[in-house]
C-alpha cells in the first residue's frame, strides 16, 4: 500500500508527552500518531454529519452517510446527543389521517378540539 | 381492517426500542424494500459484534412471516436509499408511510403520502383502547429525547381530551 507521510510541528512539551505515551503504551511513536489522526478524523466526520443533521441539512442516512459509519450507529449517537429527529410540525394531520383510516372518533374529536384550541 | 405500510427504518427503531413494534401488525400489513432491511440489520462490523435489539426484532419477526419485501418500481433518487426506496413504494402503492426522520416524513407528506410516525401511533393506541392512560403516556416519555418537546405537549393534550370524555385519570 502507498503512505504518504504528513508532518506535523510539536513544541518540546507536546513532543515529551508523545514520547512518554509511546513507552507507557509500547508503541512506537508513528504509530500512536496514525492510530490519533485516524480516529480524529473520525470523530471529526461524525460531529459534521451531526452539525448537518440538526441544520436538517441531511436526514438519517445522509448523516450516517457523511459520517461513514451504519445507519443504527448513527442514530444511536443522535440519541446519545438528545437531537429531535421529529418536529411538531403537521403531527395533527397526521393523527387526523390514522383517525379518518381507522374510523377513530375519539381521536377525530379530539384533533378537533386541539385545533380549534390552537386557533 | 388491516391496511398496508411501506417501512422506513426511521420508524422501526424507535417503535422498537420503546416497545410499540408489536401493536402495529392489528393495524398495518408491514412491507420492506432491501435496502431498509440493510439498514436495519446492518451494523459496523469493526465497531461492534453486538446485534442491535431492533435489528434482532425484524429478523424474528421477518422469519416469522409478519414482515413481507416489496421493492418501488421506481425508487426516487433523492436521500438516502432506504428512505427513498419506503418513500416510493408507498406513493406507488398509496399505501401509508411509517417513518419517523423529520427530512424524509415532510418530503413524503408534501408527496400526499399518508404518514405515521411513532408518536401519532401511540396517541392512536390509547384512542383505540389498546393501552392505558399510563401506557401512552409511559411511550411519550420513552421519546422524549428525540422528539419536539411541542409535539409531546400536543400528543399529552390529545391524550387528556380523550381521557376526560372517557372519564379516565392517570
Amino acid at each position: 500500500m502507498t503512505t504518504i507521510t504528513k508532518s506535523v510541528r510539536l513544541s518540546p512539551e507536546e513532543s515529551a508527552e508523545v514520547a512518554q505515551l509511546s513507552e507507557q503504551t509500547y508503541m512506537t511513536e508513528s504509530s500512536l500518531l496514525k492510530k490519533w489522526v485516524l480516529a480524529g478524523i473520525k470523530a471529526q466526520k461524525l460531529e459534521m454529519a451531526i452539525q448537518q443533521y440538526m441544520e436538517r441539512k441531511t436526514g438519517l442516512r445522509g448523516g450516517a452517510s457523511l459520517a461513514g459509519v451504519s445507519y443504527n450507529r448513527f442514530l444511536q449517537e443522535v440519541e446519545a446527543r438528545n437531537i429531535v429527529v421529529l418536529e411538531e410540525d403537521r403531527f395533527a394531520e397526521r393523527l387526523e389521517g390514522l383517525a379518518d383510516m381507522f374510523g377513530d372518533a375519539d381521536l377525530q374529536e379530539a384533533i378537533l378540539k386541539l385545533n380549534t384550541a390552537a386557533q | 381492517m388491516i391496511r398496508s405500510a411501506s417501512l422506513d427504518s426511521s420508524f422501526w427503531n424507535i417503535a422498537s426500542q420503546i416497545g410499540l413494534t408489536p401493536y402495529l401488525f392489528s393495524y398495518f400489513k408491514v412491507y420492506y424494500c432491501r435496502a431498509v432491511e440493510q439498514e436495519i440489520v446492518t451494523t459496523d462490523p469493526n465497531e461492534t459484534p453486538l446485534i442491535y435489539p431492533q435489528a434482532m426484532l425484524f429478523q424474528v419477526l421477518r422469519e416469522d412471516g409478519r414482515l413481507h419485501r416489496r421493492e418501488p418500481e421506481k425508487p426516487l433518487t433523492i436521500f438516502g436509499v432506504g428512505e427513498a426506496q419506503a418513500i416510493a413504494l408507498a406513493r406507488e402503492q398509496s399505501w401509508v408511510l411509517l417513518i419517523n426522520d423529520v427530512r424524509p416524513l415532510r418530503l413524503a407528506q408534501d408527496m400526499g403520502i399518508v404518514c405515521v410516525a411513532v408518536p401519532d401511533f401511540a396517541v392512536f393506541l390509547y384512542s383505540q383502547r389498546r393501552i392505558t392512560i399510563a401506557a401512552v403516556h409511559g411511550y411519550l416519555r420513552r421519546l422524549t429525547n428525540t422528539t419536539s418537546p411541542a409535539l409531546i405537549a400536543q400528543a399529552q393534550q390529545m391524550i387528556t381530551h380523550i381521557a376526560q370524555k372517557r372519564g379516565e385519570t392517570l
